[in-house]
C-alpha cells in the first residue's frame, strides 16, 4: 500500500514537473514565434509592404499615337484611324466549337483560321487575353459587342492604326509599317520601351524618321489582382507623348500625275527642287498597297509582293542602280568643259565610227554625224565625238566629274538606306577585279556603258546640280522651310559652281535635245525644257533591234534627266523606265506630263511654295564660286 | 455539475475559446465577403461554432472517469471509420479523408485525434506509478501507431503530424526507462532515411525540400509561403486595416479561410492583432497544460496533457507555416480556420480540458 501511494506520489510529481518542462518549451516555441512575427512585421514590414504593392500595382503602358505625315501643302498622306480587334479571354471559353463558328459566319471567315489562330497561341499565359481577329469592320464589331452575354469570353478592343488613304501613292517614299522584330527590340535604334506587337516603321519615311513618329508611350498604373486581371484604375503616371507630324517636301498633285504617268511601266522618276534638294514627287514603280501592312499578321500579302516578278517592293529610286547610258554624256561635255579639253566650238568628225587604240567603235548611227561640235554631239548623243573627248579626258577626270555631280555616291537623301552606285575608277578596277585599267575601257565608260551604275535619285540630283550651276543639293522629303539662302549658306566649302560658259552651253545643248533631238517627247508648251535622253544597254541582243520586237525583260533601260524652265531651273528631274527601250519615247513623255501639271495654272497655284525659292532668285546660274583654279575656267 | 464545480470552472479559458471563435468569424467575413463564390461560408461556420459549444457542453457535464469508460468503443469506432474512409472516402484536395453524411462532409481523422488523446490517456492512467517500459510502450505505440498509418494512408500527413506529438510528450512525461529511451533513439535514427527514400512520395519530399529552399519552387508551395510573407509582413504594426489587406482582397493569399487565416489576420491587424492572436494561442494552451498540472488524478492529467499539447502544437505547425518556420503541410489553425469537423473536434477537445479542470478538487 505504502509503495503504491509512494509510487503514485513520485508519479504525480514527475508528471507535474515534465508537464512544466513541456509548459517552458511551448512558451519558448510561441515567444519564438512571436519575434518571428515582429522580425516581419515590424522590422522587415517596409520592405514586404513594397513587394505588397509590388503585387497588386501595375504599370501598363498607354500607347502613343504615330505622327502624321502629310504633303507640302499639309494634305494628308499618312494617318492614323481606329480599328476594332476582337479580343478573347481563353480562360472564360465555355463552348469552344460553337464559338468559332459563331464567328466565322460572322466575320466570313474559314473557321480552321480561326482554329489555327487558337492553336499557336496557347503557350502564352492563359489568363492574358489574345488578339483573335485583327480590324474587323464596325458592324461586325458591334454585333461582337451586341452578344456580350452569350459570348462573355469575346471582346472589342479599339486601337489606332496606319492608314495611307492614297493608297499606293507614294508608298516607297513613305514605307511601311509592321510589327518590331526581335533583331529590331534588341537594336539601339528603336529607343523606348517597344515590346513584341507594337508597330514601328520599316522602310521609308516610316523608318527614317521612327524616333519622331513613333512618340513615346505614357503610363497608367492599375491593381490588379493575383490573376492578372485589372481591378481598379489608380491613376495616369505619365501621359503618352504622341508622335510628332512631319510635313513633307512632296506635292501630292506633282506625285500624282507622276505615279499617273508613269502607270503601267516599271521605274522611277524624282523631281527635285534645284535650289534646295526638296523632293516633290519620287514614285518607283509598282508601288505596293501599304494598307495590307499596318496589320498584324500580313503574311499572304508578304507572299504575294514577293513573288511578284515586277518586284513591286523594289525601292527602284534610291536602292536600285542602273547603266546611265547616254545620259552620261552630259557629265563628260561638262567634265571636257571644265578641264578645257575642249571648247563648244570644237568639232570632231564622226563617220558613224571611231578606231581608237586599234579598236572599232561604232556610233549609233550608221552613217555618222558628220562634223560635230558640243551641242550637236549632245543633240543627237553622237557616240564619236564622245569617244574622242574621254579619250581625251581620260577616266581619273570622267571619274572625278561624275563624283562632282553627285554620282556613284549616296544623295544623303532622309532614308536610310540608299545604294552607292558605281563610277569606275582604275583603281577601283584593281582592287576588286585584281586587273589593271584597259585604256579601250574609258571609251565605253564615256558615252555611258561599261560598268557605270547610278541610281535615278543620283540623276535627279545630277540634274539639280547643273540646273543650279553647279552646287550639290541634299535631297530631302522632310520639308525644312528651305530658302536658296539658307541653302546657299550651307553649301559645302570648295564645292563651286561651274562657269557661265560650261553652263550655257550645256544648257543650249540639253534644250536642243527637247526642242529638236532626241528628247522632243518632253517639249512643253510655254517652257523651255533642258534634258537628255538615255538608253541603256541591257543585253548584247538588244543592239540595233526596235525595242518594240524585244522581249520585255531584255529591253533597254530607258532614261530622261533634265531641268525647266532651262534659263531660270525651277524643278530638275530623272525619269527611268526599266525596260522602256528609247529614254525618248518612254521616259521624256514621263517628264512631261508632270512638268505639264508643274507649269499649269493650277499646278503653279499648288506650287507655289515649292517655286518661292527660285522664283524669287533671278537666274543664277551660273554660281560662280570665288573657285579654287580646279574649278574655274 | 454540482455547484462546487461549477465554482472551479476556469472561465478564462472559456472565454479565450469564445473570443477567438468570434476572432475566427470576422476573419472569415474579411476573407470571403468579396467572393460570391465563399457566401455563407461565415453563417456555415458560426453554425458549426454552435454544434461545437453544444458539444463542449456534453463532454463538460459528464465526469471524465465515465467519457474515459466509453474509450474502448469510440477507439474501435475510429478504426472502423478510418478504414471505411481508405475504400468509399471522398477525396477533397487530394485527401480520401472525408465522409460523406448527405449535405455534409465530415473529416473523422479530427475526432479520431480527440479518440486518441483519450485512449492515451486512459490507457497511461491504468499503468499505474512506474516508468514506461517495453511492454506499455509498445502498446502505446500500437495504439498511437495503427490510426496514425491509417490517417497517413489517406494521406494527410498534416493531421497524422499533429498526432506524432501527442503521443511523444504522454510518453515524456509518463517517463520512460533510460535503456528503452537509447534503443529507440537508434531506431529513429537508422528509420528516417529509409522512410525518405521508401515511404514518402515525391511531392511531399519536394516540399520539405522547398521549405529548405523556398526559391526551388517560387510557384507552388514557395510561392504560397511568399505570399504569406508578403501578407503578414505588409501589416507592419497595426495593420492595413480590417477588410483592406490586398493579399487577401486581392486573391495573392493562398486558402485564406482555412489554412492560411493568420496570415489575412496579420496583414489586416499588424503585430498588434497577430501578437494578440499568438498570445490567445499560448494561453489556451498553457491553461490546457495547467489543467494537467493541477488534475485530480492521473487520467485527468494525461486528458489535458494530450489535448493542450496537439492543441499547441497543431497552432504552432499552422502559424509555423505561415511565417516559414515549417514547410507546408495542409493542417488547420484549430478555432480559426474553416471547418466544421475541426471546430467540433477541437471544441469537444477543450470540453474535456474543462472537465477535468473543473472536477480536480472533488474525491
Amino acid at each position: 500500500m505504502a509503495l503504491r501511494e509512494h509510487l503514485e506520489y513520485a508519479e504525480k510529481m514527475r508528471t507535474q514537473r515534465r508537464t512544466r518542462v513541456v509548459t517552458v518549451l511551448f512558451i519558448a516555441a510561441f515567444t519564438a514565434y512571436l519575434g518571428t512575427l515582429w522580425y516581419l512585421q515590424v522590422i522587415r514590414g517596409e520592405m514586404y509592404r513594397t513587394l505588397a504593392s509590388e503585387n497588386v500595382l501595375r504599370t501598363v503602358k498607354v500607347p502613343a499615337y504615330r505622327g502624321n505625315i502629310r504633303d507640302r501643302h499639309d494634305r494628308i498622306l499618312v494617318s492614323n484611324r481606329l480599328a476594332f480587334n476582337v479580343y478573347m479571354d481563353r480562360e472564360a471559353i465555355r463552348d469552344r466549337e460553337a464559338l468559332i463558328h459563331f464567328l466565322a459566319a460572322l466575320l466570313e471567315m474559314e473557321p480552321d483560321v480561326l482554329r489555327h489562330r487558337l492553336e499557336t497561341t496557347r503557350p502564352r499565359p492563359l489568363e492574358r487575353r489574345i488578339v483573335l481577329v485583327e480590324d474587323v469592320t464596325l458592324k461586325q464589331a458591334v454585333s461582337i459587342e451586341a452578344r456580350q452575354l452569350e459570348w462573355p469570353e469575346l471582346s472589342i478592343e479599339v486601337e489606332a492604326r496606319r492608314s495611307y488613304p492614297h493608297g499606293r501613292l507614294s508608298a516607297h517614299a513613305l514605307g511601311y509599317v509592321g510589327e518590331i522584330s526581335e533583331a529590331e527590340m534588341r537594336s539601339s535604334a528603336f529607343a523606348g520601351d517597344l515590346v513584341g506587337g507594337d508597330i514601328v516603321g520599316k522602310t521609308g519615311i516610316e523608318r527614317s524618321y521612327e524616333t519622331e513618329l513613333q512618340g513615346s508611350k505614357g503610363a497608367r498604373r492599375v491593381r490588379v489582382n493575383s490573376r492578372g486581371r485589372v481591378v481598379e484604375d489608380v491613376g495616369l503616371d505619365r501621359p503618352p507623348r504622341h508622335g510628332t507630324d512631319l510635313r513633307l517636301t512632296i506635292d501630292l498633285d506633282l506625285q500624282r500625275a507622276l505615279e499617273e504617268a508613269m502607270a503601267g511601266q516599271a521605274g522611277a522618276g524624282i523631281f527635285l527642287d534645284p535650289w534646295t534638294g526638296e523632293v516633290l514627287a519620287m514614285a518607283s514603280s509598282p508601288a505596293f498597297e501599304p494598307n495590307l501592312f499596318a496589320r498584324r499578321f500580313p503574311a499572304e500579302a508578304w507572299n504575294k509582293l514577293l513573288s511578284d516578278p515586277l518586284k513591286p517592293l523594289q525601292n527602284r529610286a534610291s536602292l536600285s542602280s542602273y547603266s546611265p547610258g547616254s545620259t552620261f554624256k552630259i557629265v563628260v561635255a561638262a567634265a571636257a568643259l571644265a578641264d578645257k579639253v575642249v571648247t563648244p566650238a570644237t568639232t570632231i568628225f564622226c563617220p558613224g565610227y571611231a578606231v581608237i587604240y586599234g579598236h572599232r567603235f561604232h556610233c549609233w548611227k550608221a552613217g555618222g554625224h558628220g562634223s560635230v561640235n558640243l551641242e550637236d554631239a549632245i543633240v543627237h548623243s553622237c557616240n564619236v565625238y564622245f569617244y574622242q573627248v574621254g579619250k581625251m579626258l581620260g577616266i581619273e577626270a570622267i571619274a572625278r566629274f561624275a563624283r562632282r555631280l553627285g554620282l556613284g555616291e549616296p544623295t544623303g537623301i532622309d532614308l536610310l538606306r540608299e545604294a552607292a552606285g558605281l563610277i569606275p575608277t582604275p583603281r577601283w578596277k584593281e582592287e576588286t577585279r585584281g586587273q589593271p585599267w584597259y585604256a579601250g575601257e574609258t571609251i565605253s565608260v564615256a558615252i555611258g556603258q561599261g560598268p557605270l551604275n547610278v541610281t535615278p535619285l543620283q540623276m535627279a540630283r545630277m540634274a539639280a546640280t547643273l540646273a543650279n550651276g553647279g552646287r550639290k543639293v541634299t535631297p530631302h522629303l522632310v520639308y525644312r522651310g528651305d530658302t536658296i539662302e539658307a541653302a546657299e549658306a550651307s553649301r559645302r566649302h570648295g564645292e563651286d559652281g561651274f562657269t557661265t560658259r560650261t553652263m550655257t552651253a550645256l544648257r543650249r545643248a540639253m534644250v536642243g535635245v527637247v526642242e529638236r533631238g532626241t528628247g522632243k517627247a518632253a517639249r512643253v508648251a510655254g517652257i523651255k525644257v533642258a534634258g537628255k535622253t538615255g538608253t541603256a544597254q541591257y543585253s548584247s541582243r538588244s543592239a540595233g533591234v526596235d525595242a518594240d520586237e524585244l522581249p520585255y525583260a531584255i529591253r533597254d533601260h530607258a532614261w530622261f534627266v533634265g531641268f525647266a524652265p532651262a534659263e531660270s531651273p525651277r524643278i530638275a528631274f530623272a525619269v527611268f523606265i526599266e525596260h522602256g527601250g528609247h529614254g525618248g519615247t518612254t521616259a521624256a513623255p514621263v517628264a512631261r506630263r508632270v512638268l505639264e501639271r508643274f507649269f499649269s495654272p493650277l499646278g503653279e497655284e499648288s506650287a507655289s511654295s515649292a517655286g518661292r525659292g527660285s522664283r524669287d532668285m533671278q537666274v543664277a546660274a551660273p554660281m560662280v564660286g570665288e573657285g579654287g583654279p580646279d574649278a574655274s575656267l | 455539475m454540482r455547484p462546487s464545480e461549477l465554482g472551479s470552472f476556469d472561465w478564462s479559458l472559456f472565454l479565450a475559446v469564445l473570443f477567438t471563435c468570434g476572432v475566427s468569424l470576422l476573419t472569415l467575413f474579411s476573407a470571403t465577403f468579396q467572393n460570391p463564390d465563399l457566401s455563407g461560408l461565415v453563417v456555415r461556420q458560426a453554425f458549426w461554432i454552435g454544434v461545437g459549444l453544444l458539444a463542449l457542453l456534453v463532454m463538460l457535464s459528464i465526469d471524465y472517469h465515465t467519457l474515459a469508460g466509453f474509450t474502448p468503443l469510440l477507439y474501435s469506432a475510429s478504426l472502423l471509420a478510418l478504414g471505411y474512409l481508405l475504400f468509399f472516402g471522398r477525396s477533397i484536395a487530394g485527401t480520401r479523408g472525408w465522409l460523406e453524411l448527405g449535405p455534409m462532409n465530415m473529416q473523422p481523422s479530427e475526432f479520431v485525434k480527440i479518440v486518441l488523446i483519450m485512449t492515451v490517456g486512459t490507457y497511461i492512467a491504468a499503468t499505474g506509478g512506474h516508468k514506461l517500459g517495453w511492454r506499455p510502450l509498445a502498446t502505446l505505440m500500437v495504439l498511437g501507431g495503427v490510426p496514425l498509418a491509417l490517417i497517413l494512408k489517406q494521406p494527410d500527413v498534416g493531421t497524422a503530424a499533429t498526432l506524432v506529438p501527442v503521443l511523444l510528450v504522454a510518453v515524456f512525461v509518463a517517463g520512460i526507462q533510460v535503456r528503452v529511451l537509447v534503443i529507440l533513439a537508434l531506431i529513429l535514427a537508422l528509420a528516417l532515411p529509409i522512410a525518405w527514400v521508401t515511404y514518402f512520395k515525391d511531392y511531399q519530399k519536394e516540399r520539405i525540400l522547398t521549405f529548405v529552399d523556398p526559391e526551388r519552387d517560387p510557384q507552388g508551395a514557395g510561392y504560397q509561403v511568399r505570399q504569406s510573407k508578403i501578407a503578414i509582413g505588409s501589416g507592419g504594426l497595426t495593420g492595413q486595416g480590417l477588410f483592406k489587406g490586398t493579399q487577401s482582397k486581392l486573391q495573392f493569399l493562398p486558402a485564406q479561410q482555412t489554412d492560411f487565416i493568420f496570415a489575412v489576420v496579420a496583414e489586416e491587424l499588424g503585430f498588434a492583432g497577430a501578437g494578440m492572436l499568438v498570445g490567445l494561442y499560448l494561453f489556451m494552451t498553457l491553461r490546457c497544460l495547467a489543467a494537467a498540472r493541477l488534475a485530480r488524478d492521473k487520467l485527468g492529467r494525461y486528458l489535458a496533457l494530450g489535448f493542450g499539447t496537439a492543441f499547441g502544437c497543431q497552432s504552432l505547425v499552422n502559424l509555423g507555416m505561415m511565417v516559414g518556420l515549417v514547410p507546408i503541410v495542409g493542417i488547420p489553425l484549430p478555432l480559426m480556420s474553416y471547418g466544421g469537423s475541426s471546430m467540433v473536434a477541437t471544441l469537444m477537445g477543450f470540453g474535456l480540458v474543462l472537465n477535468v479542470n473543473m472536477r480536480r478538487y472533488v474525491n
